[in-house]
């Protein structure tokens, strides 16, 4: 039965590839609805079962690959941090069909649109289910394919073409390096078996890789290398820039696959590999380096962008970054549970920007709307909801993740935690900074819509409201009800069945210190910021703006990441291409070998006779040359 | 069963299907109808046949099986001496499946010379397997060489406007090869006295002169792959071939080059192949990443996904010659995987060909509008040629990066590269292709015949990609034993 949950999507998805075509697409478009709220119900049967009990299942499914000691199945392994997974997969994919419904109503592709997305929470489930690591990366995949799919899904526009490939490829990369970790993994520990792995752990010690040159511990180069796959899923600094790009797809794949399941893969993997990463020093520095890097890169674009969901896709950037922060400080644990609340308001934000969109008839320039808190009072309300749980403002589902995990830098040993502490403190107040800036122009603002749009636009149908009322609530309450299996103590025992290093019992928050609440301070500080300068001191902006134009031009520019590789790199690999191909395959190999060898064979073959130049001959003359020199060389030495 | 000689039943059915097809009467009126349905029928009969055979190979014995021994010319040791291992059973099932399929996809394309171009297949098919079950070098040789004039013919007599030229380039390099190998096997059948592999097998070669055995074997079996820098034959051809001959020579021929390493070099001349492989993996990789990038550049469509398979087959050399059991078994299946997937890539762009009536990628683009099953089928094959995990171009990459760790980490680094590069060339070709916002009006999708073509092959890829081990235990044993020796 617990299989169920993840193979039900697959089975809607063969529906709709086989059925489209003969059956009424609303039946099937709510038939699919409901096998996806079907698994959400089994997956909570599931997660209370594992809770419970704290049970593990492992289903064999068959086999996959084989080869010498290499062996891989097909399983489903069913842990307490597989079922959280599962859980949020489900209720976010089920929300966003539902969501859909209303969304994509006049879109004569939609059948193809819940084709994708029924594949996607499929191959997501996989990944998080899987027992091996290739299974994952089968998953891994997958994931990236239909997010490249969806990207792609207004293929007409060659906006959304590009970025979508742009996504596979910059995945891709990291990919690359994933499956290397795979091998080196097998290479060390004999098997690709978690539960292999993490038993035979011990046994690596003293294995030492050469890496250009270098002699690495095998540990640091898997973690490595593993880490550089995460981080091309998980949109960190660097494979970056894939992701504001990705916002082409239509807004409930931002919310679904862009905020709360695909992008968190990468989290995903860090955690459940977390044995590794805990062992390796090098690999928590690089870690925590990266995500801050990442957090405070995505924060500071993410307030010049003007871009309504380029501005959510950075927070999404750097909101993983945190996720990266807290595995990097081994607080697995704690990363998953801002993964979970992420979730929740990340995916109200993009369904709530997809009710702006919508009602302003595909609108998504921030400057060109305001006043729309009249006009979509139910949105606004729950965007506000949604940015208040993003800031971390107490008692909203944010602040428990987001709080600890800035915390945690204070008491960490690792080399950069001070470094990463400062760093994530000015991201909490960038953070509520662009999340409100958002707000104000688009529901405050001065009304810069032409009237008649502006008169048109009306809060939309029920199909949006109740999905974005339930993650309402869940952005509100999530934090404050889920805490205790996240970071309580008494749920340890769930982690450690999950094979999840985890930190349980946080100090921080029975200690009552001031320190710690620099964070909350620093989330309102910049919703007041906000209030106060936009609504009081424009001038101020403007003049900032001016003031510091050629730094503002970095942060709008998205600090040249994407300049750079296009101009650098993707630009040069093309040339290259093309010089190969022209100047060596064609000028050098074809001139010297086979023209230069077809023209004097010619020559060779005028002279035997000049009765026959049909090509067929040659082969044929020279075919019996072949067969004579045989023939004689055998009589010859008999 | 044993009794039957089911290998010379494979090998000559369709050569005598392609003796009854000559002689039927061309006056006849449904003459054209005829001919392509016996053609149809003889090969499909033959692939059911090599279904027989697969049933009664039994995957627990290592040495040859189906042995077929006799004296072919007295007292010069020439054997007609065949039997396969499960290597070459793959092989021989990868033909008899092309052959009917490259007869169907020409039903309504081809109309000159009907009878010789169907003949030209069942040819084709008899040289092939003939080349995969022969334990004989020469009978082996005629075979491998013989296998090269039917395509010749069919590059020469029914492609495209610069025939000419490619089929001069083909038979150039390829005969250039073939008269080094012969020399090499005169060689060889002097020094030790026999040609049959099974007995050359023990033979101890000095060093020396396998090293000279092995050049002239490997310039024959480097420019069929072929290995970078013979390899600019091969995108003139695929060119100028029509689909069906596209889908033969990417689908078999090419594994001709790499089935030669596999069944001669490696096990007789084990000393050379180990004093040859860091060449062969330089070339490997220059071929993997030179010819990615190169392929990046085309905008011709056919050209593009030769190269393709030029970047594809270098992981098959890198997985041969890392004579590790992943290796060996990823390059096998590499090869196996490459021949569905590349020949259903280019019976793809042979259907957009016939259509569209370009071959400028530039030229198509927003086939979704009008061919969305086409689309996803073409999606699948694209998926396997960038090594997606779930086709069998995944497995075979896979263990052949696995393979090659274990004897440098800097080859399988340089080579998974090439991954990255499949999926840029690739996908901006589907995307070039697929996506966009032309409206092309009269543009019809895949018909039930088609599809069902397509169908065949989207179905291999899937399910030998999820399910590979159907594929290796049949040859498990065959690579166990190439790695003992």
């Amino acid at each position: 039965m617990y299989l169920l949950p993840i193979f039900l999507p697959l089975i809607s998805f063969f529906i709709f590839v086989l059925l489209s075509n003969f059956v009424n697409r609303k039946i099937l478009i709510y038939f699919s609805t409901f096998i996806i709220f079907l698994s959400t119900f089994i997956s909570f049967l599931l997660i209370k079962d594992v809770i419970n009990n704290n049970e593990t299942f492992e289903f064999y499914l068959f086999d996959w690959l084989l080869s010498g000691k290499l062996i891989s199945n097909w399983t489903i392994n069913l842990d307490f941090l597989t079922s959280v997974m599962i859980v949020i997969v489900n209720i976010i994919s089920a929300l966003v069909q539902f969501y859909s419904i209303g969304y994509m109503k006049d879109d004569p592709s939609i059948a193809r649109f819940f084709c994708y997305l029924n594949l996607f929470s499929f191959f997501m489930l996989i990944l998080v289910c899987s027992g091996n690591l290739l299974q994952l990366y089968f998953g891994w995949e997958g994931v990236g394919l239909c997010s490249y799919l969806l990207i792609g899904f207004w293929f007409y526009k060659e906006s959304a073409s590009n970025a979508a490939l742009k996504a596979f490829i910059v995945n891709r990369v990291g990919d690359m390096f994933f499956i290397l970790g795979i091998i080196l993994i097998y290479l060390t520990f004999n098997s690709i078996n978690f539960t292999n792995i993490f038993s035979n752990f011990s046994s690596y010690e003293g294995i030492k890789y050469n890496f250009l040159f270098f002699e690495f511990d095998a540990l640091d180069i898997i973690c490595l290398f593993l880490i550089l796959g995460a981080m091309g899923k998980s949109a960190q600094l660097g494979l970056h820039t894939w992701l504001p790009d990705a916002m082409e797809g239509p807004s409930p794949v931002s919310a679904l696959i862009h905020a709360a399941t695909m992008v968190t893969a990468g989290v995903f993997l860090i955690c459940k590999m977390s044995i590794f990463f805990n062992n390796s020093i090098f690999a928590s520095n690089f870690i925590i380096l990266i995500g801050s890097l990442t957090a405070i890169f995505a924060a500071t674009v993410a307030i010049t962008q003007n871009d309504i969901k380029k501005i959510i896709a950075y927070s999404t950037c750097s909101q993983l970054g945190f996720m990266f922060i807290a595995a990097g400080f081994s607080m697995y644990n704690l990363a998953i549970f801002h993964l979970v609340t992420h979730a929740f308001f990340k995916s109200l934000l993009f369904l709530g920007a997809g009710s702006v969109i919508k009602a302003l008839d595909h609108e998504q320039n921030i400057k060109k709307m305001g006043k729309l808190w009249k006009k979509l009072p139910l949105t606004y309300f729950v965007m506000i909801i949604g940015s208040l749980a993003l800031s971390g403002i107490p008692y909203f589902s944010g602040y428990y993740s987001k709080e600890l995990i800035v915390n945690s830098g204070l008491s960490s040993n690792l080399f950069f935690a001070k470094y990463v502490y400062s760093i994530s403190v000015i991201v909490v107040l960038l953070t509520s900074i662009y999340s409100f800036r958002l707000i104000y122009y688009v529901f405050h603002g001065s009304l810069n819509l032409s009237k008649l749009k502006y008169i048109k636009a009306k809060e939309p149908s029920i199909y949006f409201l109740l999905p974005l009322v339930l993650l309402g609530l869940f952005s509100i309450f999530s934090g404050y009800f889920f805490k205790d299996f996240f970071i309580n103590e008494k749920y340890a025992q769930l982690w450690i069945t999950s094979n999840v290093i985890n930190i349980s019992n946080f100090d921080l928050h029975h200690k009552i210190s001031l320190i710690n609440y620099i964070p909350s301070v620093f989330a309102f500080f910049g919703i007041i910021l906000i209030f106060y300068f936009y609504f009081f001191k424009q001038n101020v902006i403007l003049f900032f703006k001016k003031k510091f134009s050629s730094f503002y031009q970095f942060l709008f520019n998205k600090w040249y990441f994407d300049d750079f590789y296009n101009r650098i790199i993707v630009k040069n690999i093309i040339k290259l291409s093309e010089n190969l191909w022209k100047k060596i395959d064609i000028d050098l190999i074809d001139k010297l070998g086979p023209d230069g060898l077809a023209s004097s064979t010619k020559n060779i073959s005028k002279f035997f006779s000049n009765l026959q130049t049909g090509y067929i001959y040659h082969y044929v003359f020279s075919f019996i040359i072949g067969m004579a020199l045989l023939i004689s060389f055998v009589i010859f030495f008999l | 069963m044993t009794n039957i000689p089911i290998l010379s039943l494979l090998i000559f059915f369709p050569f005598i299907g392609s003796l009854i097809i000559l002689l039927i009467n061309k006056n006849d009126q449904s003459y054209e109808r005829k001919v392509k349905e016996i053609g149809l029928w003889v090969s499909i009969t033959n692939f059911l046949l090599s279904l027989i055979l697969l049933y009664s190979f039994d995957k627990t014995e290592s040495q040859f099986q189906f042995i077929e021994n006799f004296k072919l010319i007295n007292d010069l040791g020439i054997y007609y001496y065949l039997g396969i291992d499960g290597i070459s059973l793959s092989f021989i099932l990868l033909t008899t499946l092309l052959v009917p399929i490259c007869i169907i996809t020409s039903w309504n394309k081809i109309s000159k010379n009907i009878s010789y171009f169907v003949a030209s297949f069942l040819i084709i098919e008899c040289f092939l397997i003939g080349v995969f079950s022969s334990l004989d070098l020469f009978i082996f040789y005629i075979f491998f060489e013989g296998s090269l004039i039917p395509l010749f013919l069919i590059i020469g007599i029914w492609g495209g406007s610069n025939r000419v030229y490619a089929s001069y380039k083909f038979f150039l390099f390829t005969i250039f090869g073939s008269l080094l190998m012969l020399l090499g096997i005169l060689t060889l059948y002097f020094y030790s006295g026999t040609s049959q592999l099974t007995l050359l097998i023990n033979t101890n070669i000095p060093f020396i002169l396998q090293i000279w055995l092995f050049l002239s074997f490997f310039a024959s079996f480097a420019i069929k792959i072929p290995m970078w820098p013979f390899h600019t034959w091969l995108p003139d051809a695929h060119v100028e071939a029509p689909t069906a001959g596209s889908v033969i020579l990417a689908g078999v021929i090419l594994k001709l080059g790499g089935y030669g390493f596999l069944r001669f070099s490696l096990p007789l001349f084990p000393e050379a192949s180990e004093f040859f492989a860091p060449f062969i993996f330089i070339l490997s990789l220059i071929a993997i990443i030179y010819i990615s990038l190169v392929a990046l550049a085309q905008t011709n469509i056919k050209k593009l996904i030769a190269y393709s398979s030029v970047a594809h087959m270098g992981f098959v050399t890198i997985g041969i010659f890392s004579r590790n059991l992943e290796g060996l078994q990823g390059s096998v299946f590499q090869m196996i995987s490459h021949g569905l997937i590349s020949a259903a890539l280019f019976l793809s762009a042979g259907f957009l060909i016939d259509r569209m009536k370009t071959k400028n990628i530039d030229n198509f683009g927003g086939l979704w509008n009008q061919m969305p099953i086409f689309s996803v089928f073409f999606m699948v094959y694209c998926l396997g040629a960038i090594s997606f995990p779930g086709t069998t171009g995944f497995i075979g990459e896979f263990l052949i990066l696995l393979g090659a760790f274990k004897i440098n980490f800097l080859i399988s680094f340089i080579a998974a590269f090439g991954v990255i590069l499949s999926a840029c060339y690739v996908l901006w070709l589907y995307n070039r292709v697929c996506f966009g916002n032309n409206n092309f009006k009269g543009i019809s999708d895949l018909n039930t015949q088609d599809m069902l073509v397509f169908l065949i092959f989207l179905l291999l890829i899937v399910i030998l990609g999820i399910y590979p081990n159907f594929l290796i235990s049949f040859y498990e044993l065959s690579t166990n034993m190439l790695i003992v020796n």
